[in-house]
């Protein structure tokens, strides 16, 4: 069978030009695609629709609530204060990588049993490797109980007053 | 009967499925490896320096076959197992009472999975120690960066399945640290778990990772690195001592043995030269043998003996099972699998951003780019000129870098820092001018990239062991012989 080398069959200028040109095209369209499929399969990834839930929750009438108290709500993860200043709720994920922080009555403090940070009650770091205090989650009084919402996060001073 | 077999063997049949005949000849072995697709990416000879067992410790061999390994006892553990909450669960505790041999398959699994780690990461040391990633292998070396990424990402997602405590806490910690990286962080985590905490969704993601996406990735990488392997002109070898000048006249420890050593083990390296490093060395001053029966007798009984061990380890232990995941509660203290504790205990002393990216990052760029650099091959003894200044030098970097493992941490990382004191107190020894018997030459030997390997080699351990046996509720510092192991 008679080989035939493309490598030396003649060409000329415009031709090669021709080539070149549909070469680009053909590539760029593929670069196309590649790129499209990517995107169109990170938003396939990404979903759309989540259940995860209400965060609000009723956590019950500020007069059982002591001055000095810290209700721990484990379901929710949210730890609600009644602080010299007022009532603040806390969430009681630990902000250093998530886990599910402990108050320790006894030394009246707030501790995370993946690396040890702790915190105060009012949700500063006391110490350990977490940088960021507890964050504080929004709490309102409504018909005379108190509501906590867990999707919406509020400044670290804010306390309510009763 | 004898007749019979040696008529089946030259039936119509047999001979249609294997080409060649009874492999007594030579002709017929090597046809036997020629022509079978599973033994064919060996070559039909071997040299006989490759296979002796110290050359490899067939640490690469038995990672592949652990993978051989996980998958067969893993399709058998996918008949039953549901990835969903709470079944995924409850099916482990099927495995355990009701599923015939299920407790045994289960704990196959899961040792044969912290087998694999172990021998790839032993594979990878050997590796760099034998300097064994020069070209023409620096790519198969990246390759092999690949497959250890996958083989802990393979790890880490099967981790999740059995939806214990252990599990969801490992990769809350875990998910968080993917969380914590800069910019993209959020959004990967999205794609991972496929909503904003671990539930259904995080379940059947790991599951199709763990049982389809990262498997697949791993037998083609496995294939493409055995079959560079062989492109490579096989195992690296280094030349042969005899008869050839490259030794510059310094004195090889004498017989075949020394030079056969780590290639630092001369002081003036002796890399083959391209003739040799791009394809089959001389055949001319290099014993051969037949790779059938040599090579695949040693193979077999290799894979045998793993074989027999996993399989009395899972006969004798099981593997562990808390109880059902519970968002609320994390258990104290949470312990990630024990090749991830030494991240973990770095999460001590360091915010995520440093500890479970940029550290991680680091070490496996530093690791991928290692044979670009020439590093432990071919160098000239670290103290033969200017001992006094280089000594000056190598404390000045020491003290600078124990500052650099202080700065940003919650604490002195001893585990990071003794290590490196050791290491410079190891070297400073070499550079002393005191003969030392056997100890003194070959501390004077090593090359630098070799310290700095060691250094990241002990750190990698300390922190491990530390973790491991050293930190309880909290994690707190225990002692291990006096609060336990947690
Ligand atoms: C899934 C994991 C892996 C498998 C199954 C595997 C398999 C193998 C096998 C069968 C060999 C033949 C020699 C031997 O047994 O040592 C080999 C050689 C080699 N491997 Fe791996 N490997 C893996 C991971 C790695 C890693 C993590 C590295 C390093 C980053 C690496 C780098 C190399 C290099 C450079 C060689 C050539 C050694 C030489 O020429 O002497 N491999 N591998
Ligand atoms: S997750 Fe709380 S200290 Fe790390």
């Amino acid at each position: 069978m008679p080989f035939v080398d493309d490598l030396r069959l003649p060409c000329d200028e415009d031709e090669l030009e021709r080539r070149r040109f549909l070469a680009l095209l053909g590539s760029g369209a593929l670069g196309l695609t590649a790129a499209g499929t990517a995107v169109v399969v990170a938003r396939y990834l990404e979903p759309d629709v989540l259940d995860e839930g209400d965060g609000r929750f009723e956590v019950g009438r500020p007069d059982a609530l002591p001055l000095g108290t810290v209700l721990v709500s484990r379901a929710r993860k949210v730890y609600v204060v009644h602080g010299p200043r007022g009532f603040y709720a806390l969430s009681a994920v630990c902000t250093h990588l998530g886990c599910v922080t402990g108050h320790e009555p006894g030394q009246d403090r707030i501790v995370c049993p993946c690396h040890g940070s702790t915190f105060d009650v009012t949700g500063r770091v006391t110490s350990g490797p977490a940088t960021t205090r507890l964050r504080r989650l929004s709490l309102t009084l409504r018909r005379g109980v108190l509501v906590v919402d867990t999707g919406q996060p509020v400044g670290d001073d804010t306390v309510l007053e009763v | 009967m004898r007749d019979l077999g040696r008529a089946l063997l030259r039936s119509r049949v047999w001979r249609s499925i294997a080409r060649h005949g009874f492999p007594d000849s030579n002709r017929n072995r090597s046809l036997a490896v020629l022509t079978n697709f599973f033994l064919h990416f060996h070559p039909v000879k071997v040299r006989l320096r490759a296979i002796r067992f110290t050359r490899t410790f067939y640490l690469g061999g038995l990672s592949a076959a652990c993978f051989l390994i996980l998958t067969m006892s893993g399709v058998l553990l996918m008949f039953y197992y549901r990835p969903a909450v709470p079944h995924a669960y409850n099916d482990m505790k099927d495995f355990a009472f009701v599923v015939s041999s299920g407790t045994f398959l289960r704990n196959l699994h899961r040792w044969t999975a912290h087998a694999m780690v172990g021998l790839v990461l032993a594979h990878m040391a050997w590796t760099f120690l034998r300097g064994a990633y020069g070209p023409p292998r620096e790519f198969n070396w990246v390759i092999g960066i690949g497959l250890l990424v996958a083989t802990l990402l393979l790890s880490y997602t099967g981790y999740l399945l059995p939806w214990d405590q252990l599990a969801y806490w490992a990769v809350t910690v875990g998910t968080h640290m993917v969380a914590a990286t800069p910019l993209v962080g959020p959004e990967i985590e999205l794609l991972l778990l496929g909503g904003h905490s671990i539930n259904d969704n995080a379940l059947v993601r790991f599951y199709v990772l763990h049982c389809v996406v990262l498997p697949m990735t791993l037998a083609l990488g496995v294939g493409l690195h055995i079959w560079r392997l062989r492109k490579d002109g096989g195992l690296h070898l280094p030349a042969l001592p005899m008869g050839e000048d490259t030794n510059h006249g310094q004195d090889v420890p004498g017989s075949e043995e020394g030079a056969e050593g780590s290639p630092t083990d001369s002081v003036r390296l002796v890399i083959p030269n391209v003739e040799v490093a791009d394809g089959a060395p001389d055949p001319g001053d290099e014993p051969m043998v037949m790779t059938f029966p040599h090579l695949l007798l040693r193979e077999v009984v290799a894979f045998l003996a793993l074989a027999v061990l996993l399989v009395c380890a899972s006969l004798a232990f099981d593997a562990p099972l808390e109880g059902i995941a519970d968002p609320a509660r994390t258990p104290n203290p949470a312990k990630a699998p024990w090749y991830f504790l030494g991240l973990q205990e770095l999460l001590r002393y360091y915010a995520p951003v440093v500890a479970g990216v940029l550290l991680p990052s680091l070490c496996i760029v530093a690791l991928a780019v290692v044979p670009y650099f020439r590093v432990n091959i071919e160098r000239p003894a670290l103290w033969q000129v200017a001992p006094l200044r280089r000594l000056a030098l190598l404390w000045l970097a020491i003290a600078v870098l124990t500052g650099v493992f202080r700065v940003g941490a919650t604490g002195i990382v001893w585990s990071i820092v003794v290590p490196l004191w050791l290491v410079g107190a190891a070297m400073s020894a070499g550079a002393l001018p005191w003969r030392g018997g056997r100890l003194g030459p070959w501390l004077r030997t090593r090359s630098l990239p070799f310290w700095i390997f060691t250094w990241f080699l002990l750190s990698a351990i300390a922190l491990t062991v530390v973790g491991a046996l050293f930190r309880g509720p909290s994690w707190r510092f225990t002692l291990p012989w006096r609060d336990g192991i947690y």
